[in-house]
C-alpha cells in the first residue's frame, strides 16, 4: 500500500488531500477480488490509472488557474505590463550572453569528437615564445616519429588572385594536406574533398569552395563542380563545396586547395609557415601526446642543433588558445547578464509584494473559505510563470534580435561561426531564464501572502518590509557594480583610443595588391608596377602622397619577428621587418626623427640601406644616433646600413607593446627572395575623405595590370576604430545592462517608499498635525530612501571591487580601484535615489492632515 | 443554471449519476453498480471516478452527504455522494437527448420497434 500512496504523489496536492483514502479504499478492495495473476494486472491498472489522472487533473487545474491569472492580469495591465517588460529585459540579457558564452566556451566545435583535435605548435620556452608555426620538415618529420595520433596534417594561409571570369577578385584561403578533412571529420555538401593523389608536388590544381563563396559568387549552382579557376594565373578545377558552418581554420577562409609539397620546402628548417591539427588516436590523453612531441622535439633538436636550439613542441586543445582576456570577458559579461536578471527578479518579487499586500484581503477570505495553501500558492505562482512566460517570449525575441550585434565577441580564431545559430540550446537558456525569473519573483511572495491572517495585517506589513527592504538594497547594489564596471571598461576604452598609433589617421586609405608569383618573382617587375600604380596616385589631384609595405600596421599581422645580428651577436629583442616605396614615412606621418628617408636611389648597385625604429635603436644602440650603423639579419644573411630613424608604430595592434620595426627598400631585394614579404599594401593620404578616389585607384590598378584585383580597402580612420570594436561591444554591452539595472534600482527605491507611504499616511497625517515642519516630513521619507541607497552602495562598491579584480586583464592599465569610477558610481546612485524618492517626498509634503486623519 | 448547458455529459458522469440516482453511494460502490448495470464492459478506474466526482461536486451535480449508514456497515474512510436536485435534473435532460436520437434513429430503421 506505500507503493501505491507513493504514486499518487504524481496528483496535485488538492486532488490527494481529498481523495487518496477513498482512491486507496478502492485499491484494496480491488486487489482483495483479485487472485494470482489478476492482483499482477490490477497494479498495472492501478499505475495507468494514477499517472493519467494524476496529469489530466495538473492539466486542467493549469487551465482553471492560467484562466484566472489571465483575468487578473487583464485586470491591471500597468502592472502585468511592467511585470513583463520588466521579465523580457532580464531574460533577454541573460539568453543572449549564455548563448555567446556557450557559443564561445562550451558548445562543442562542429567536428566529430571535437574534444580529439589538437593543435601542435612549436615553442621555445627558453625564450617564452608558444604557438610558433611549424616548418614543413619538422612536421614531416613529427608526423613521421609521433604514435599518439591517429591522423595529422598542416595548414598555411592562402590569398589569391581570382581572374579568368568577370572582375578580379582576392580570395582568402588555406592550403592543407588531403587528411585535413578526414582529420576534422566534416564530410563535403557537394563533391569531394582532396584525396591523396592531389596532394603531390605536379598534381593538378584542385579547390574545395566554402558554402558562403560558393553561395556568393556561384550563386549556389550545383554545376560548379569541375570549374577551372584561375588562381594568381594558375588552373584549380572545383572538386566539392563544404557545408555552411565549416571554417577551419577562421571564419575569412573560404576555399581550400591541396598542399602540394616539394622537397625544396623541407630544406630549411627555421622555414617557419604551417600551422599543424592532428587527432589524438583512441585512449592516448592529452598529457601523454604533450610528453611524446616534447620528447620528439628534443631528438630532432640533438640531431639538429644549429636550426632547432631551444626549439620544443607543444600540444593543445582547439579552445585551449583561447585567450585568458576572452574568457575574462565572457565571464564579465555573464556575471552582468546575471546581475541584470538578479536586479529583474528582485524588482519583480518586490512588485509582487506591493500586490499580494493589497490583495491580502481577498486571499485572506480564500484561505477562510477553506482553499489549501498549497492551491493558492500554486495560483499565485500561476500567475507569476504567466506573466513570466509572455516576459520569456518577448524576451526571447529580443535576444534574437541583439545577438547579431554582439558578433564582435566571439574571437575569428575560433574555428566557429561569428553568432550562435537560433537553435535548441538558446531556447533551453531562455527557458531556464524564465523558469529562474517565475520562481525567483514568484515563490516568496506567494508563501509570504498566504501565510498571513487578516487579524494579523498590520503585523506582518512591517515584516515584509524588511524583505523589501532588502530586496532594494540587493538592486542598488548590483546597480552600483555594474556602473563601476562599465565605468571601468569605458575608461579603459577611451585609453585605449587615445593611444597614439605612431602615424594619422586623417584622410588616408588603405588597399591591398598582393602580386602574384612567380609572375612577379622579378623584383625590377614589381619595382615597375608599383613605380605606375605610385606615380599615377600621386600625379592624382587631391591626393598629398602614396606609398607601399610588406605589412601595414594594425593588419593581420604576418612576417614574424627576426632577431637582427648586431657586431656579430644576435639581438635579445626581436624585430618586425618590412619592405617599403620611398616616402612611405611622410605617407603615414610617422615622424623622420634623424637621417633620411627610403630614396629612389637606393637601388640594387647601391648600399644596402635601413630605417629602424625609435625602439630598435633603444634596444640596440642606447643613447646613440645610431646612424651608419649596420647590422644583418638571418634571412639571406643580408647586411644593412642605418640611414634614418623614425617614430615607433603600433604595428601589431593599439594594445600591443611597442616592438622595434626595420624597413627597407623594396628595390633592394634580391631577385626570387622573401616572396612573402613583397609590398602589398598600399597607403595613400588624400586632402580630404580619400573614399572618393576609390573608382580612380581602381583604374589606375587596373591599368598597370589589368588581372590585378584589389582588396582590404580601409580607411586608417576605420583601421583604428577597428581596434576597439570588440571593447566597444564589451562596452556598450555592460553600459546597457548598467542602465537596466540603473531604472529597474530607481523603480524599486520609488516602489517601495510609495508603498510604505501609503501604510503610514495616517502617521504623517498626525505628524502634520502635531506641527511638523514639511521639510521634517519630507527629511524624512528622504532619509528612508537615502539610507536604503547608502546600504545598498556600501555592499556594491565591495561587489565592484571583486568585479574589478577579475577584469583587470581587460582594463588597459586603469587601476580596478579607479577613484574616480567608484565616486561616479555612488553619485549616480545618489541621482537614482533623488530621482526614486522625488514623487513620495512630494506626495508625503502634500498629505493633508484632515484627510489623512479621517481615514482611519 | 441552466442543465442543458452541460451536455452533452461525459459517459462516466452519467453512469455516475444513474448510480446514485436512487441511493447515495460510496466510491466502490458506485464502480460496481455501474459494472453491473453494464454488463461488466464498462469498469471505471478509481482515477477516472474521483476525477469526475470531483468536477461533479464543483459543477454541483453530487454532493457528499454527511449521513452514514448503520454502523456495522460503514467504513469510516468511506465517503458517500448524493445527487443534488440540479444534477437530477441534468439526468433527466441527457435521457431526453438519448431518447430523442433513439427516436431518429428508429425513424430510419437503425435501432428496434416500430418505425
Amino acid at each position: 500500500m506505500w507503493f501505491y500512496r507513493m504514486l499518487l504523489w504524481i496528483c496535485p496536492a488538492s486532488f490527494r488531500e481529498e481523495y487518496s483514502r477513498e482512491m486507496e479504499g478502492v485499491h484494496q478492495r480491488r486487489l482483495a477480488h483479485a487472485q494470482g495473476w489478476g492482483r499482477i494486472g490490477v497494479w498495472m491498472d492501478a499505475i495507468s490509472d494514477i499517472v493519467l489522472t494524476g496529469l489530466a487533473t495538473h492539466w486542467s487545474l493549469l487551465v482553471q488557474d492560467t484562466r484566472y491569472a489571465w483575468r487578473t492580469a487583464r485586470r491591471s495591465p500597468g502592472f502585468s505590463l511592467a511585470a513583463i517588460a520588466v521579465s523580457a529585459l532580464g531574460i533577454a540579457a541573460a539568453t543572449s550572453v549564455f548563448s555567446i558564452a556557450d557559443h564561445v566556451l562550451v558548445r562543442p566545435l562542429p567536428f566529430a569528437d571535437p574534444e580529439r583535435i589538437v593543435k601542435i605548435w612549436e615553442s621555445q620556452p627558453t625564450r617564452g615564445f608558444s604557438n610558433i608555426d611549424v616548418s614543413p620538415a619538422n612536421y614531416r618529420d613529427w608526423k613521421a616519429a609521433s604514435r599518439s595520433f591517429s591522423q595529422m596534417a598542416a595548414v598555411r594561409g592562402l590569398s589569391v588572385n581570382l581572374s579568368g571570369a568577370g572582375e578580379p577578385e582576392r580570395l582568402e584561403g588555406a592550403s592543407v594536406n588531403a587528411s585535413l578533412f578526414p582529420l576534422l571529420g566534416v564530410a563535403p555538401l557537394l563533391g569531394r574533398t582532396m584525396l591523396e593523389e592531389d596532394d603531390r608536388p605536379g598534381a593538378p590544381g584542385t579547390v574545395v569552395l566554402s558554402y558562403g563563396y560558393w553561395q556568393r559568387r556561384f550563386g549556389g549552382d550545383p554545376n560548379v563542380l569541375g570549374r577551372q579557376l584561375l588562381f594568381d594565373g594558375q588552373p584549380y578545377a572545383v572538386i566539392g563545396v563544404m557545408p555552411p558552418h565549416f571554417n577551419f581554420p577562421a571564419r575569412e577562409v573560404q576555399m581550400w586547395t591541396a598542399m602540394r609539397f616539394d622537397n625544396e620546402v623541407y630544406a630549411d628548417r627555421r622555414n617557419n609557415f604551417l600551422s599543424v591539427t592532428a587527432r589524438l588516436r583512441d585512449g592516448v590523453s592529452l598529457e601523454s601526446a604533450q610528453q611524446e612531441m616534447r620528447t620528439i622535439a628534443a631528438n630532432l633538436a640533438a640531431q639538429y642543433p644549429q636550426e632547432l636550439e631551444n626549439v620544443s613542441a607543444t600540444a593543445m586543445g582547439l579552445r585551449d588558445e583561447l585567450t585568458t582576456r576572452t574568457r575574462t570577458m565572457l565571464g564579465i559579461l555573464i556575471a552582468a547578464a546575471l546581475f541584470v536578471l538578479l536586479i529583474a527578479m528582485t524588482n519583480l518579487a518586490n512588485l509582487f509584494l506591493a500586490r499580494s499586500a493589497a490583495r491580502q484581503g481577498e486571499i485572506a477570505i480564500r484561505l477562510a473559505l477553506g482553499a489549501g495553501r498549497a492551491r493558492l500558492v500554486r495560483q499565485l505562482l500561476t500567475e507569476s510563470l504567466l506573466l513570466a512566460g509572455i516576459g520569456g517570449v518577448a524576451g526571447t525575441a529580443l535576444a534574437l534580435a541583439v545577438i547579431p550585434l554582439l558578433v564582435r565577441l566571439a574571437p575569428s580564431t575560433l574555428p566557429v561561426a561569428a553568432i550562435p545559430s537560433a537553435d535548441g540550446r538558446l531556447l533551453f537558456f531562455a527557458l531556464l531564464a524564465t523558469g529562474l525569473t517565475a520562481l525567483g519573483f514568484g515563490v516568496l511572495p506567494a508563501l509570504r501572502s498566504t501565510r498571513g491572517q487578516l487579524a494579523l495585517r498590520s503585523a506582518t506589513g512591517v515584516r515584509k518590509d524588511r524583505v523589501r527592504r532588502l530586496l532594494v538594497v540587493a538592486q542598488v547594489a548590483a546597480s552600483i557594480a555594474l556602473i563601476s564596471s562599465t565605468g571601468l571598461l569605458l575608461r579603459a576604452l577611451l585609453r585605449v583610443q587615445n593611444t597614439n598609433p605612431g602615424f594619422a589617421t586623417s584622410h588616408a586609405l588603405a588597399f591591398r595588391t598582393s602580386l602574384p608569383m612567380p609572375k612577379y618573382a622579378s623584383t625590377a617587375l614589381r619595382e615597375r608596377f608599383y613605380q605606375n600604380v605610385l606615380g599615377e596616385l600621386r600625379a592624382l589631384p587631391g591626393i598629398q602622397q602614396a606609398s607601399v609595405i610588406s605589412f601595414r600596421p594594425l593588419g593581420d599581422f604576418r612576417g614574424g619577428l627576426w632577431p637582427p645580428i648586431v657586431s656579430g651577436q644576435e639581438s635579445k629583442v626581436n624585430a618586425a621587418a618590412r619592405f617599403v616605396a620611398p616616402g612611405y614615412f611622410d605617407t603615414m606621418r610617422i615622424p623622420l626623427l634623424r637621417g633620411r628617408d627610403i630614396q629612389d636611389s637606393d637601388d640594387a648597385r647601391t648600399l644596402r640601406v635601413a630605417v629602424v625604429s625609435e625602439a630598435f635603436m633603444r634596444e640596440n644602440w642606447p643613447g646613440e644616433s645610431g646612424l651608419g650603423k649596420s647590422f644583418g639579419v638571418r634571412f639571406g644573411d643580408l647586411q644593412f646600413t642605418v640611414v634614418g630613424v623614425v617614430g615607433d608604430v603600433r604595428f601589431r595592434g593599439m594594445e600591443r607593446n611597442i616592438e622595434p620595426v626595420m624597413y627597407f627598400a623594396h628595390s633592394q631585394i634580391p631577385d626570387n627572395a622573401f616572396f612573402w614579404f613583397a609590398p602589398k599594401d598600399f597607403v595613400v593620404r588624400a586632402s580630404s575623405d580619400p573614399m572618393v578616389h576609390l573608382p580612380e585607384i581602381r583604374r589606375i590598378v587596373a591599368r598597370a595590370d589589368p588581372a590585378q584585383p584589389i582588396s582590404d580597402v580601409q580607411s586608417l580612420t576605420a583601421l583604428v576604430e577597428d581596434e576597439t570594436a570588440t571593447r566597444r561591444t564589451q562596452v556598450w554591452v555592460i553600459a546597457s545592462f548598467a542602465l537596466a539595472a540603473f531604472l529597474l534600482a530607481a523603480i524599486g527605491i520609488h516602489g517601495l517608499l510609495s508603498f510604505s507611504l501609503e501604510q503610514r499616511i495616517p502617521e504623517m497625517g498626525l505628524r502634520r498635525a502635531l506641527g511638523a515642519q514639511t521639510s521634517q516630513i519630507a527629511t524624512l521619507v528622504f532619509g528612508e530612501g537615502l539610507a536604503l541607497s547608502v546600504a545598498g552602495s556600501g555592499l556594491g562598491l565591495g561587489m565592484a571591487w571583486v568585479l574589478g579584480r577579475t577584469m583587470e586583464s581587460l582594463l588597459a592599465g586603469i587601476s580596478p580601484y579607479d577613484l574616480y569610477t567608484l565616486s561616479a558610481a555612488v553619485a549616480l546612485a545618489m541621482v537614482m535615489t533623488i530621482g526614486g524618492t522625488l514623487l513620495p517626498v512630494i506626495r508625503a509634503v502634500l498629505i493633508d492632515p484632515a484627510i489623512a486623519l479621517r481615514s482611519q | 443554471m441552466n442543465p442543458e448547458a452541460l451536455l452533452p455529459l461525459p459517459a462516466a458522469t452519467f453512469h455516475i449519476l444513474l448510480a446514485v440516482a436512487d441511493q447515495d453511494r460510496h466510491g466502490y460502490a458506485i464502480i460496481r453498480d455501474i459494472e453491473v448495470r453494464t454488463g461488466g464492459t464498462l469498469r471505471l478506474s478509481a482515477g477516472t471516478l474521483y476525477r469526475s466526482i470531483q468536477r461533479m461536486v464543483e459543477q454541483d451535480l453530487i454532493v457528499e452527504t454527511d449521513e452514514r449508514p448503520a454502523p456495522e456497515f460503514d467504513d469510516e474512510r468511506r465517503r458517500y455522494y448524493r445527487i443534488t436536485p440540479f444534477g437530477r435534473q441534468v439526468a433527466k435532460a441527457e435521457s431526453q437527448r438519448f431518447a430523442s436520437l433513439v427516436e431518429q434513429a428508429r425513424a430510419l430503421g437503425l435501432a428496434p420497434g416500430r418505425p
